[in-house]
């Protein structure tokens, strides 16, 4: 009882929190702020540089490239659904700004240059060029061409470091022979896993599991029917959407019927990536139960609302330049720049080897804003991390949720913490 | 024993009015607790700016100087009347404050901008602002009022700064996510919290490098949550102790051997400290289960816990 008490008043502060956070977004304004400091600038006349003349004038420089590939998006996705523009570039501009800071003292120096394509071939010298003088490369592309691009790109420049910020398939996440890759974006595997956790400590056992048409839906429920055996939950019936027409005035009508089952479930896991059904269950199924998935509550690497152990400074830092909340792509490409200037800081060469081999070294700690250091898991390459369970409007928990214990390292209770993809293509033993 | 404890003191309570008094900033409430050091209980809370964090007392505890962050100010507190007479050029969103014992200049770290802005309270202007690393944070200034450090969270740096000319004199790296720092009594030494990287490391202030890393270890608790916080040294006692946040325990460390001698069970995200003015107790603000609470230095014992308002902060006490 008394623990139960402590927990509901935490998120009772945690809602206080929020709702004068939005406010407070609201009320501030950037400029205000800015002209604020720089009219005490000029006032005193006090330059900038003059306090930090003992920050280190030579420049080790290191170079970034983000590279985006773009994805068609199916007809009939609402437009209010779609992913903003600037998604995981934001992130990433807004990281070097902050390891821009750390290296002035440090005598570093990072560059992002942003390539926005839609599919990549060697006709495109710029970026080919960018490449080729670059340290690490950002990678966002779809699963679709993921692999095709990530070879391209190891032709060109195969000592980069490549770390992928956007995609969470299993299938990408292959160890290459002598390839130097990272993932800072969660794996569908740890989403799953996280959301098995939720219902597992709210004993939700029978689940009914909806699935679209994109090929991250089949990954994604995949990765829920393995995370289903893990926690002993029972998937009570699969079933895929097919609908090919706008559902958003047919909604009331057609979900009930989509989502009447043999067996009565508990709750409803929906795989939905491009956002063509999901956001029409809530409050429409047969039997009236959370969702979660690609709707209701939602597996993330970061959320909005997310606002403890100093998040609210990133959020806000965010905000203030790009008018927008950041979302788990954002976060990822965050993560990622400040995982290669976490690296720099350990006095390593500043070349791919050099910061792959800092980085994946076991002293090797990023602190970003989730509460506990975050590692690279060295089989994987992936980036142990909390997940965020949210919905619309505030943050639920983070995964690993209470009493889910692991060995080594609680984070590894989310996600394989082994190579799942295929083995042969990595190093021959 | 508790209540012996509480009749000693109601007694005593009887001729020395109301002091001591601690007070606490409750983060989410944009309130201040005054906690009565007789009664063990709060005797008033107050409304002050939005999101209260930093707290600290003039050196004749007539004042109190709070970080009012959300509100950007630092806001001046009469602490005869507890009314606030008055404001500081604070800068945007100050967390931390750190008066030099000169009396007359204040530091305040500007988390969102990566500064520090050098303040002089008679003039209510700000003398110099200096480029740091982002989110800066834990703030110190030696007691010969010399040399200032301030730590910053995302740079994982310890900047030091000369207080004469403002001027950015060494900067050295420390574990991941520094949060506070302290001098120790003759000013050779600089404590500095680690929250992310789980240590606490000292430092030679003439050399500017490290000398100690302190690491905790609690059975029970995973290494992640144990995440240092505040810092207080003990005078009278070799003693420093360490709040470990969300490991909701204080540590007892003995300052010659840098041994832990003690593991102290507190409330829920254990965040700042503060003693009163024998040292004889020691207060602590627990986050996440809003209370404070007291421990007997002696004994090592928590003797009471205060509920306060949501997410204590800021804690200091006023005995004068």
């Amino acid at each position: 009882m008394g623990i139960m008490t402590y927990t509901l008043s935490t998120y009772f502060n945690h809602g206080i929190g929020f709702v004068r956070y939005r406010e407070l977004l609201s009320k501030r304004s950037f400029y205000a702020t800015s002209f604020f400091v720089c009219f005490i600038l000029v006032l005193l006349q006090i330059p900038l540089s003059a306090s930090t003349l003992n920050a280190k004038t030579s420049h080790d420089a290191i170079s970034i490239t983000y590279i985006k590939i773009d994805e068609t998006t199916p007809a009939g996705v609402p437009s209010y659904l779609l992913s903003p523009d600037s998604t995981g570039t934001a992130g990433a501009k807004l990281a070097i700004d902050d390891a821009n800071i750390t290296g002035k003292f440090l005598g570093h120096h990072f560059a992002l240059t942003t390539h926005r394509i839609n599919t990549l071939t060697a006709a495109e010298t710029p970026i080919v060029k960018d490449i080729n003088r670059s340290a690490v490369v950002l990678l966002d592309a779809p699963t679709s061409n993921y692999m095709s691009v990530l070879s391209f790109l190891i032709d060109i420049a195969p000592d980069t470091l490549f770390i992928n910020v956007a995609n969470n398939n299993a299938n990408i996440r292959r160890q290459l022979c002598g390839v130097k890759q990272l993932h800072t974006t969660p794996s569908f595997q740890m989403k799953t896993d996280a959301l098995a956790q939720w219902f597992r400590t709210k004993r939700l056992n029978n689940i009914l599991a909806v699935y679209g048409s994109h090929e991250n839906d089949l990954a994604f429920l995949s990765a829920f029917e393995q995370s289903a055996r893990k926690f002993k939950l029972n998937i009570i019936e699969t079933k895929a959407w097919d609908g090919n027409f706008d559902l958003r005035r047919a909604a009331f009508a057609e979900i009930p019927v989509f989502t009447r089952t043999d067996r009565p479930y508990s709750a409803i896991f929906a795989a939905d990536f491009n956002n063509n059904f999901a956001y029409s269950l809530p409050f429409n199924t047969y039997h009236v139960v959370p969702i979660v998935g690609s709707a209701g509550l939602k597996p993330l690497g970061w959320h909005f609302t997310h606002e403890q152990w100093g998040a609210r400074q990133l959020q806000n830092r965010f905000v203030e330049t790009y008018r927008r909340p950041m979302n788990e792509i954002d976060f990822a490409a965050y993560a990622a720049v400040m995982t290669v200037s976490a690296a720099a800081q350990s006095h390593s060469p500043m070349t791919s080897e050099g910061l792959y081999n800092a980085i994946v070294n076991d002293d090797f700690s990023l602190a970003a804003y989730k509460g506990r250091p975050l590692s690279f898991r060295p089989a994987t390459g992936q980036l142990r991390q909390p997940i965020a369970l949210a919905h619309e409007d505030a943050l639920v928990i983070h995964a690993p949720l209470p009493g889910f214990l692991h060995q080594s390292n609680e984070l590894d209770t989310l996600g394989n913490t082994q190579s799942t993809g295929n083995r042969s293509s990595a190093c021959p033993p | 024993m508790r209540l012996n404890v509480l009749y000693i003191f109601c007694f005593f309570s009887v001729f020395a009015h109301a002091l001591p008094q601690a007070y606490v900033t409750n983060e989410k409430d944009n309130t201040l607790s005054i906690i009565d050091m007789n009664l063990f209980d709060v005797v008033d809370t107050i409304e002050i700016g939005e999101r209260p964090r930093g707290f600290i007392l003039s050196a004749d505890h007539a004042k109190a100087y709070i970080c009012a962050s959300d509100a950007d100010r630092i806001q001046i507190m009469d602490l005869s009347t507890h009314t606030i007479v008055g404001d500081l050029p604070s800068g945007a969103d100050p967390e931390t404050i750190a008066l030099h014992p000169n009396g007359n200049t204040i530091y305040t770290a500007n988390e969102d901008d990566a500064l520090l802005t050098v303040i002089d309270i008679p003039t209510s202007s700000v003398v110099a602002q200096i480029d740091v690393g982002v989110e800066p944070e834990g703030l110190a200034v030696s007691h010969d009022g010399n040399l200032m450090v301030v730590t910053s969270e995302t740079t994982n740096m310890v900047h030091w700064v000369d207080t004469q000319n403002h001027e950015n004199i060494a900067n050295s790296l420390v574990d991941a996510r520094p949060r506070d720092a302290h001098f120790n009594h003759d000013d050779s030494l600089l404590w500095v919290s680690s929250e992310i990287g789980g240590t606490v490391s000292i430092f030679d202030t003439k050399t500017k490098q490290k000398l100690k890393t302190i690491s905790f270890d609690i059975k029970g608790v995973y290494r992640d949550k144990i995440q240092p916080v505040g810092i207080v040294l003990m005078k009278s006692k070799p003693y420093a102790f360490v709040a470990l946040g969300p490991a909701n325990r204080v540590a007892v460390i003995n300052t010659d051997t840098y041994e832990i001698v003690d593991y102290i069970l507190v409330g829920r995200r254990v965040w700042q400290l503060a003693f009163n003015q024998d040292e004889s107790l020691m207060l602590t603000t627990n986050g996440v289960s809003g209370d404070v609470s007291v421990i007997n230095t002696h004994s090592l014992d928590v003797e009471h816990t205060i509920k306060v308002g949501r997410y204590p902060w800021g804690v200091a006490v006023k005995w004068q």
